[in-house]
């Protein structure tokens, strides 16, 4: 008797054991989110368009015997949240949605434009599921839907495809880099900074982008690239920076990894070009006559990659005057840039930022006008050093023996 | 301390000549200061963390060596 | 100075992977254009001329450093701040080849990796390797020189065998006058690479067989020399004299044109092995000699504490020694050889070799 109720009570005891299980949730019952694309309609409904990933397909294309059976699954839902849309869904789809491993959000240029990205990061930054590490894309001159529809061919999974490619980007030329949500809500709440988020548009029709045909061609039909970067105001868009202005725009926020950049040269247009491989870009805020003064100041080294006649790379003396050359032509990239972004009044530089950093008291006087009124007349001093580290395996280019 | 002595005064010999040297190369004194202080300016935070970790070492090794030495001469003494 | 002793045979590969160190890697004397090769060979008699100034002020003082002969030739505060001086240009010198590795490597392989980082690497090698002197380098040397010969010929066998050799393009020798590869001896390889092994004064003490010192040192020069000239030989002869002279690394170019049975080709990596060997070499060489001249002049009794405080020193004026690539170069086959060479291996000697010869017959004529 005694037996049977020590060992009841460790059997009950055991139970406790099972804690973690209340929650627990099934593989096969889960449909993992890869993307979640976000438009509105007309009526400013939301409308959700939700990519699944099927992972034996996604598996059976790494191994090279794929390509018969499709890697991702999409549903739509419309609703008036985010989530509804996620209660919608439960019609459509026989497992439930898994948002932990969602790589990127596509909104909608319309939506971003009309109604504003703040209402939807609310959800998404609550939720338990999403990462504040997820992407954030805009569908530029598209529905989000389509971007989230198409198939791709190298990577098999499309979001994977847009992340890897902006990033590619932001490694190399500069022109994009990647958002994350939390840098998305950290520049919507502070004052004196505005959101920059990449673009992505669809080439050949939208349409056709989501059949295994697209597939089917060696040059895809339908294909998603990065195209500019968007510029928010408070929390809607209100234009683009395309590839030069955008550089100069991720080159002043420091995000710039590397570049080329063409240099003229003795009467002939982009006759070097300059591979910057590191830089470093320090904003000065100084306060002159209650007026913030904003200096930038550039450091940036690299290779000569190319050029196009004779120059004697192995002098000193030239690279010297190539370097002066250079800091020119950052110096105008950057201006440029800026001085686009300031006739948006969105200061997505965080120059407000560091005038609050530097100076609360005076921040807290301009803060209301900074967006209209400091920000777009603020003098810009832009100063850059460029360094030629090598060039390459060759001194003098092949030019000096022809043209001699 | 003798050591980081002469290790300083090592370091200040050999940036004279490689000053020298881009003098004679004809850069005026403001490049060559420049090209001595960029090449250490421009990096990234890996190489921050190495450097800070090396140049910890430059001091510290020497000075741990003195102090191992002393305590080891006052153990025979006792 | 360090108790140690070196055979015959390790003295022989030093300075044979010495001389081999940077000076394979840049377009030696291409001056010289498609007589870049005789210009080397001269280069290398110029060597064994001021091997004999060395030698002699060597057997002047056989027992001792050279930091501690000067200070018997021309007393000890100038001759202390003399010695000072030259161990400031050993760790010049090192800091140049340590850029040389780093500039190549970077150049040539891992365009995206910090000079910084690779740099780094091959000092805390070399940092290390040091800590037990002159002995554990003497016999890493032993053991890399014969990966180093098997590579070194094994590169000869496919470049010969690619069939890419065209010896016409050295002709015309001699095109523009003798003048004008003698102007490259004496402006370049006199110093760079054979009067640079002015560092083995301070190796000669430790040698165990002092007669066959002459011998060694003759032998080793003659066999780094002449393969010098005949890399020089090859480069030229597979590139021709304009790709040559227009390339950072010859030799990586001269490689990279190997293409044999349709697998043996981008070979670069394979052969990098050899310029890394030789540089390790060289660099480890002035920074030792420098490390013992050093402790020897400020008396430091355990000459291993100066190696680490040194090679931070040297990685990091390595870093700066130069903004660009190319001003390296200029700087260390134009200015450097006039300016610092010059003087230091072949005038300074020479004028210590007269004072120490008056000084010597003085005292021999008293009596003892």
């Amino acid at each position: 008797m005694k037996r049977n109720l020590i060992m009841s009570l460790i059997l009950a005891a055991a139970s406790f054991l099972l804690a973690g299980c209340w929650d627990k949730r099934e593989l096969t019952d889960l449909a993992i989110v890869s993307a979640l694309g976000l438009d509105i309609t007309e009526s400013g409904q939301y409308v959700g368009t939700f990519q699944i990933v099927i992972p034996s397909n996604v598996a059976s294309g790494l191994q090279g015997g794929g390509g018969e059976n499709l890697p991702i699954a999409v549903y739509k839902a419309e609703a008036d949240n985010l989530i509804d849309l996620h209660g919608q869904l439960s019609g459509k789809i026989s497992r439930q949605p898994y948002y932990a491993h969602t790589n990127v959000i596509v909104i909608s240029e319309k939506l971003a434009a009309e109604e504003g990205i703040a209402a939807v990061f609310d959800g998404i930054d609550r939720g338990i599921e999403f990462r504040n590490t997820t992407k954030v894309v805009i569908a530029r001159g598209e529905k989000a839907e389509m971007v989230v529809q198409t198939l791709t061919g190298i990577d098999k999974l499309p979001s994977e495809k847009i992340i890897k490619m902006i990033s590619l980007n932001e490694l190399i030329q500069g022109e994009h880099f990647n958002t994350r949500v939390h840098d998305v809500i950290h520049t919507l709440v502070s004052p004196g900074s505005e959101p920059l988020i990449s673009g992505v548009s669809l080439k050949g029709s939208a349409e056709d982008g989501n059949k295994q045909e697209n597939l089917q061609s060696a040059q895809l039909e339908t294909a998603p690239y990065a195209n500019g970067m968007a510029v928010f105001k408070k929390d809607k868009l209100i234009g683009w920076l395309d590839d030069d202005l955008a550089r100069g725009t991720t080159w002043t926020m420091d995000k710039l990894l590397s570049t080329n950049l063409n240099l003229d040269w003795k009467d002939q247009k982009n006759a070097i070009a300059f591979q910057v491989s590191r830089q470093q870009t320090e904003v000065r805020v100084d306060i002159k006559h209650e007026k913030p003064v904003i200096s930038i100041h550039v450091q940036a080294e690299g290779d000569i990659m190319e050029v196009k006649q004779a120059i004697s790379l192995n002098d000193p003396h030239v690279l010297a005057d190539i370097e002066k050359e250079m800091n020119k032509v950052i110096e105008q990239d950057i201006l440029h840039s800026v001085q686009k972004v300031q006739q948006y009044h969105a200061d997505v530089f965080g120059f407000g930022e560091a005038v609050h950093r530097k100076d609360p008291t005076y921040w807290n006087k301009v803060k209301k006008t900074w967006d209209d009124e400091m920000f777009p007349s603020l003098t810009v001093q832009v100063n850059a050093e460029s360094f030629v580290r090598r060039t390459g395996l060759r001194n003098k280019s092949y030019w000096s023996s022809i043209d001699s | 301390m003798k050591i980081i002595g002469i290790a300083l005064l090592i370091s200040l010999f050999l940036f004279a000549l490689i000053f020298g040297m881009d003098l004679l190369l004809k850069f005026d004194v403001k490049t060559s200061i420049a090209a001595i202080l960029t090449p250490i300016q421009i990096i990234g935070p890996v190489e921050i963390g190495l450097l800070t970790i090396f140049i910890f070492f430059f001091f510290a090794l020497p000075l741990f060596h003195e102090y191992k030495k002393k305590k080891n001469k006052k153990k025979p003494a006792e | 100075m360090e108790k140690a002793k070196i055979s015959a045979f390790q003295l022989f590969v030093m300075i044979a992977l010495f001389e081999f160190g940077s000076a394979i890697l840049i377009p030696l004397a291409i001056g010289a254009k498609q007589d870049a090769w005789l210009s080397i060979v001269m280069g290398m008699v110029g060597g064994f001329l001021l091997f004999f100034i060395y030698y002699r002020l060597y057997l002047y003082y056989p027992d001792m450093l050279p930091t501690g002969y000067v200070q018997k030739i021309i007393g000890r505060i100038p001759g202390k701040m003399l010695a000072f001086l030259y161990m400031i240009y050993f760790i010049y010198l090192a800091s140049r080849d340590l850029r040389d590795f780093g500039a190549m490597l970077v150049t040539s392989t891992y365009p995206d990796s910090p000079l910084f980082v690779v740099n780094a690497l091959l000092m805390l090698l070399v940092i290390y390797t040091l800590r037990f002197g002159i002995e554990v380098l003497a016999r890493t040397g032993e053991l890399l020189f014969f990966l180093f010969l098997l590579i070194t010929v094994s590169a000869l066998v496919l470049i010969s065998s690619s069939g890419l050799i065209d010896f016409r393009q050295l002709q015309p020798v001699l095109e523009n006058g003798f003048y004008a590869v003698f102007k490259t001896v004496y402006m370049e390889t006199l110093y760079v690479p054979f009067g640079e092994a002015i560092v083995f004064t301070m190796i000669f003490p430790y040698l165990n067989e002092r007669k066959k010192l002459k011998r060694v040192y003759i032998s080793a020069m003659t066999l780094s020399g002449l393969s010098l000239a005949f890399a020089m030989i090859i480069n030229v002869s597979v590139l021709g004299v304009d790709l040559t002279s227009r390339s950072q690394f010859p030799i990586l170019s001269t490689i990279q044109m190997i293409e044999l049975a349709e697998f043996l080709e981008r070979l670069d990596v394979y052969f990098l092995l050899v310029l890394i060997i030789g540089i390790f070499f060289k660099l480890s060489l002035y920074f030792y000699v420098a490390a013992s001249g050093i402790a020897d002049l400020f008396q430091v009794k355990e000459p291993s504490q100066l190696i680490y405080p040194m090679g931070i020193i040297i990685l990091l004026s390595s870093i700066s020694i130069a903004g660009s690539y190319a001003e390296h170069i200029e700087e260390g086959l134009k200015l450097a050889t006039i300016y610092v060479q010059l003087p230091v291996q072949v005038v300074i000697p020479a004028v210590l070799l007269i004072i120490a010869f008056f000084k010597n017959k003085k005292t021999k004529a008293l009596p003892a």
